[in-house]
């Protein structure tokens, strides 16, 4: 997600769905092992995720490894350049913000909360969503119309407003902002489930498991949820993605994480004032913010090729 | 990526479907329907928010000044009665009054309105004159360099905080260059920077989607036939390839159409560009409360108006979708 | 006879000349509104010349000023807003104004002079032959009626505040000819010229505010000032026209845009590339960066107004004086000054502004930081390890954010469980209120602004924050109907020594106003935010 809300799964899923839309045959689940994960590979994708390890370990490891306190402020190092400009400290990388933090050390800080928030609500998001879409795509009526009902709200409502409104009432606090997180993704994750299922129902052999008395329990999880699993990793990755950068962007606003924690987006927030003579402090982050947003982007596309190799 | 998406087609419904037109009907009551969930949330949400009155006076307003502030706007009547007020007024067209402007919200939002939309026909223009070539390239000469660098590109471009490439924009052709300005509406060249920030997501995505529909159908049973029937390779492309690649396509940038209202709202505050997007996050900071109700409405409107729209382009687009009922939407 | 000019050093001997005085204009009263009557009031002494802005007679055809924003409505009457009185004074005109090159000093602007009658009393001389943008011709009629529209309002109008916080003293204005006018105040007031500068004391027309109304009036004003209305788009900008009939000296620039670029950095950069000439409400960060090109240049004044943290003495914690005289204590002003500030930023000695001249009291130390006596009191109260936040409203006051962290370290190694918080600003005067950055205009120049305006009897912070002791308001009701100066400035000194017990609010600082401009224009900033470009401060070298 940028700036507007380019739909990059909600419109297009995965041809998984869809395979059996124009040839009739049934998607299956995958079951692929590690060596052709690497075969799989290419070079680029191999960047992207040695870059998110590297994001990932940091984020783990920040209070061992990080330089310096990321929160304590040191009014006589205020806008300290990058070590290799006139001006810089070796001592600050990265240079230091407008209160003398170190950046480098609230990147590495930083990452936790993005990366937190990322997981958590796309999980949440995930299983919600995937849960909501099982159950309208197999109950079908009443229930179905209510879910899409639903969905179209959301989708129909602009993202911004329902997160500003929602920490307007709520505050910004980090449950919040996970919230903020499913809300964004879970409809995507409900219509693609719900086409899954639908088309799922009709397949034969799970007619004929109805017919003999099969629970719809057991029909939900023993025959739908394998087939639906693959395409939302794929789709999951790919929403990852947009919700980092939607706490990004809310955190920008002034509506996510708040001073003086180190999120990404408050960083570029804090740091526009300073473009002119302390460029560092907005760009940085910024630059992080979009790194990982790709590399989980590049994750997603290299998961697709190994889950689904009839698409690229 | 492939042509006919689950949700929107269910070819395993190919039978004869019902009318057209009462599929229209229902659509339009499932969308008034969804209207009304989106208006109650929104209503209930702001009101939840807190008092408009210090948002909106500032934090050293007088009390007297508070007080009958609350009462020129109807706040201090309960909660009911103003959705009920507001409800019969939306009916009747009457969208209310910003209580911080002090002027009809419907006039606000009509002034505003067409700097919104110059920016996102910008937008539009730059995403599609570059994204959908780049990607038919990219489709074209698959898997050469060529394809792996514009693919990174638009990876990246999807990946770009929409403020951050805003921000470094200005830094780059602003500041440094003095190229372009920064803010402000009227020039030209005043409209580049935000239509290029707007425009950079949708085009990376159109590219990307350009290229993997194009992929897909050009494996498809049918061009391999067309192929094999000896026609040209022009021919096959325009006429086949990108009918069947479209369908994904349109239904992307209708979306991104619908949500331009809203959408723009980052970029507008960062380059004070006098638009819709501007007024909204100005609205709900200041919780003024009949702005954001009423533009939360009519963007939702649009965004359900678009989808119908799309739905039906779709049909036309590929006759094999047909518009059956229930569980096709 | 004699009469004498009114001025802040009245004494008890000028009382009684001006006693004769009022003999003397009883003359007036009789005589009615036609025909002028000759004035036997001296005129004040002219402010010299050198500080006004050189006439050079240049001029150009558009001129452009980047706002962080706008007023939302034009109604001169409740501009209370920096952004209103940024651009408002521009349009209306006030009956004297304070010349800010003359430190503060009270100087002739719609009225050309005054007299004090009584105590209770003062007659204006008005300019004769001022047209309004219209064509009307100014008379004391209009004088009247811009005040009695205030001060007959009902009480929930959007007059009420201003009624009730800036004239509430004036008892009644009357039209004793075409061009006198007498202002009657409820008990002596020491500042009624001074409260006559400012909001909401601007001239309107009668007739054309009652031929259009109220609500039509504040989206199309019309005043007397060196520039007309031309247009106004809410959040974007306000466009001016020259007043070419202006009965001062013609403003050099032919149109006026006040335009909102709410991004600094976007700010900073229109300056650069020229497409403004005056960007507003710039940081000390930034001043190299926008002197660097040469073409520009920063210039700056203190401000009129002190950025302070609010206590809810309801709040835990805060409810003992002795934690909120820690809580201040432990504050490094004169640190945060240098360090986040860049010097530019005003240390003040207890919440005393530079500009209340005579009644400044520089006995007293600049706001004291002390860690020691800080934890001394700190154990002595009742303070047992309740949250303290520091609430802030980001982006409203400069460089708040910074400050906020830095005082909450303070405030942690005092011993303080304490933290940084986002105010939203739908929580403003509720229960959830704790330590809360404010701020203090001292919109009069003169002790009954400063923290007795908005701490004083009938204010919202003693209604909701503070218990205040009765003899504070007993002290400073007096001081406010004082004319002596000695007796004031002793009044004055024993409020000061209750608001250090008490302290329901301390004072920070009080920041520059700090401008970027186009190194050929001469314009001075302002020390209550306004834009003013009457000719005496607005000229062009080339």
């Amino acid at each position: 997600m940028s700036t507007t809300p380019v739909p990059t799964a909600a419109a297009a899923p995965t041809s998984l769905a869809t395979a059996g839309a124009t040839t009739g045959e049934l998607p299956h689940a995958p079951r692929r092992s590690l060596r052709k994960l690497f075969r799989r590979m290419k070079p680029l994708h191999m960047v992207a995720v040695g870059i998110l390890l590297l994001i990932v370990l940091s984020a783990i490891l920040a209070p061992l490894i990080a330089p310096h306190n990321p929160t304590k402020s040191d009014l006589l190092a205020r806008l300290t350049p990058p070590a290799w400009i006139s001006g810089g400290d070796t001592g600050h990388l990265l240079g230091t913000d407008q209160l003398g933090r170190d950046i480098l050390s609230r990147l590495m800080y930083g990452s936790r909360y993005s990366l937190t928030i990322a997981i958590i609500g796309t999980v949440c998001g995930v299983v919600i969503g995937a849960a909501f879409g099982m159950v309208a795509g197999f109950a079908r009526g009443i229930i179905d119309q209510i879910v899409m009902l639903i969905v179209d709200a959301f989708i129909s409502l602009p993202f911004i407003i329902v997160a500003l409104a929602m920490v307007a009432v709520l505050g910004s606090s980090f449950p919040v902002l996970i919230l903020l997180a499913v809300l964004s993704g879970f409809a995507a994750y409900t219509r693609v489930t719900r086409g899954l299922t639908l088309q799922i129902a009709r397949q034969q052999y799970v007619l004929a498991a109805q017919s003999i008395g099969a629970s719809r329990g057991r029909l939900l999880i023993r025959h739908i949820l394998p087939n639906v699993t693959a395409p939302l990793i794929v789709l999951t990755t790919m929403e990852m993605g947009s919700i980092i950068l939607m706490e990004a962007a809310l955190s920008f606003l002034g509506f996510g994480i708040q001073p003086p924690t180190p999120a990404w987006g408050l960083m570029v927030n804090e740091g526009r004032e300073y473009l002119h003579n302390a460029w560092w402090v907005g760009v940085f982050p910024g630059v992080a913010i979009m790194l990982l947003a790709t590399c989980i982007s590049l994750l997603g596309d290299l998961l697709r090729d190994i889950l689904d190799p009839g698409t690229r | 990526m492939s042509p006919g998406s689950a949700f929107r087609v269910s070819s395993l419904h190919q039978r004869a479907g019902i009318p057209v037109i009462q599929f229209a009907i229902q659509r339009i009551l499932r969308s008034l329907l969804t209207l009304w969930i989106v208006f109650t949330t929104v209503f209930a949400a702001l009101r939840l928010s807190g008092d408009p009155a210090f948002a909106i006076l500032g934090p050293e307003a007088g009390q007297d000044a508070v007080a009958s502030f609350r009462e020129r706007f109807g706040l201090d009547e309960s909660i009911l009665t103003q959705y009920v007020l507001y409800m019969k007024n939306m009916l009747t067209g009457d969208m209310g009054d910003s209580m911080r402007y002090e002027r009809p919200v419907t006039e606000l939002f009509l002034a505003r309105l067409p700097a919104t939309l110059e920016l996102g026909a910008w937008a539009l223009l730059i995403a599609t004159i570059i994204g959908i070539p780049l990607g038919i390239m990219a489709a074209l000469r698959h898997d050469t360099i060529l394809d792996r660098g514009a693919m990174l590109v638009a990876f990246i471009g999807q990946s770009a905080p929409g403020f951050f490439v805003a921000i470094m924009l200005i830094l780059t052709f602003s500041l440094r260059l003095n190229w372009l300005p920064s803010s402000g509406r009227g020039e030209p060249n005043q409209v580049v920077m935000p239509a290029i920030t707007l425009a950079i997501g949708l085009l990376a995505a159109l590219a990307r989607m350009t290229r993997s529909s194009m992929l897909e159908v050009a494996r498809a049973d049918y061009i391999r036939t067309a192929t094999a029937k000896g026609l040209p390779r022009r021919q096959v492309v325009v006429s086949h390839m990108l009918r069947n690649a479209s369908l994904p396509t349109v239904t992307m940038l209708g979306m991104w159409i619908s949500g331009m209202i809203g959408g723009t709202a980052i970029t507008e505050t960062i380059f004070a560009w006098p638009g819709v997007g501007n007024l909204i996050v100005q609205a709900v900071s200041g919780r003024d409360y009949a702005v954001v109700q009423s533009l939360v409405l009519i963007i939702s409107a649009t965004v359900i108006l678009t989808n119908l729209i799309v739905d039906l382009a779709y049909s036309w687009l590929d006759p094999r979708i047909s518009m059956t009922g229930k569980a096709s939407e | 006879m004699t009469s004498r000019i009114f001025s802040r050093s009245l004494t008890r001997r000028s009382a009684v000349l001006a006693g004769v005085g009022l003999a003397a204009s009883a003359r007036y009263a009789s005589v009615f509104a036609q025909t002028p009557v000759a004035w036997s009031g001296a005129t004040p002494v002219a402010t010299p010349e050198g500080n006004y802005a050189p006439a050079t007679g240049v001029e150009r055809d558009a001129f452009v000023v980047g706002m962080y924003g706008l007023p939302d409505n034009l109604e001169p009457a409740i501009g209370e807003s920096n952004v209103s009185q940024a651009t408002l004074l521009n349009i209306y005109e006030t009956l004297v104004r304070r010349d800010f090159r003359n430190g503060g000093a009270i100087a002739p602007h719609l009225a050309t002079a005054w007299t004090q009658e009584s105590d209770t009393q003062t007659v204006f001389r008005l300019r004769e032959g001022v047209q309004f943008h219209n064509g009307n011709i100014l008379t004391a009629d209009d004088v009247v009626f811009s005040f009695e529209r205030i001060l007959n309002s009902a009480d929930d109008s959007k007059f009420a505040t201003v009624k009730n916080t800036y004239i509430q003293t004036i008892a009644s204005v009357e039209a004793l000819d075409d061009l006198t006018v007498r202002f009657t105040t409820h008990a002596p007031d020491p500042i009624l010229l001074r409260r006559l500068t400012v909001v909401p004391s601007f001239i309107v027309n009668r007739a054309y505010v009652e031929e259009i109304g109220d609500d039509a009036f504040a989206q199309q004003p019309m005043g007397t000032g060196p520039y007309t209305f031309a247009s106004f788009d809410p959040g974007v900008e306000l466009v001016l026209e020259r007043n070419d009939n202006y009965w001062g000296a013609i403003s050099p620039a032919r149109q006026v845009t006040f335009t909102v670029i709410a991004e600094v950095a976007s700010r900073i950069t229109a300056l650069a590339n020229g497409e403004i000439q005056i960007a507003t409400s710039m940081s000390p960060d930034q001043v190299t960066s926008i002197e660097s090109n040469g073409r520009n240049v920063t210039r700056s004044i203190g401000l009129a107004n002190a950025h302070i943290i609010g206590f809810n003495g309801k709040a835990p914690g805060l409810a003992d004086k002795r934690v909120r005289q820690a809580l201040s204590l432990s504050i490094d002003r004169a640190l945060i000054i240098e360090a986040i500030f860049l010097g530019r930023a005003t240390h003040l000695r207890q919440f005393q502004f530079p500009d209340y001249g005579e009644l400044l009291d520089e006995s007293r130390p600049f706001t004291e930081y002390d860690m020691d006596r800080a934890k001394q009191l700190l154990d002595e109260s009742d303070y047992n390890g309740e949250k303290i936040s520091y609430q802030l409203i980001p982006g409203y006051y400069l460089n708040n954010d910074q400050t906020g962290q830095v005082i909450v370290e303070s405030w942690q190694s005092l011993g303080i469980n304490a933290e940084l918080e986002v105010l939203d600003a739908g929580k403003i005067g509720t229960d959830e209120m704790s330590a809360h950055t404010w701020s203090c205009t001292n919109v009069w120049g003169d002790p009954a602004a400063g923290y007795w305006r908005q701490f004083g009897p009938g204010s919202y912070a003693q209604s909701a924050i503070w218990d205040a002791p009765a003899e504070f308001n007993e002290i400073g009701n007096e001081a406010s109907q004082t004319l002596d100066v000695a007796e004031r400035r002793g009044l004055y000194s024993q409020l000061q020594d209750i608001w250090n017990v008490e302290l329901p609010a301390t004072d920070l600082y009080a920041i520059d106003n700090i401008a970027g401009v186009d190194a050929a224009t001469n314009w001075e900033p302002n020390p209550l935010h306004a834009i003013d470009l009457h000719a005496f401060n607005f000229s062009f070298n080339e």
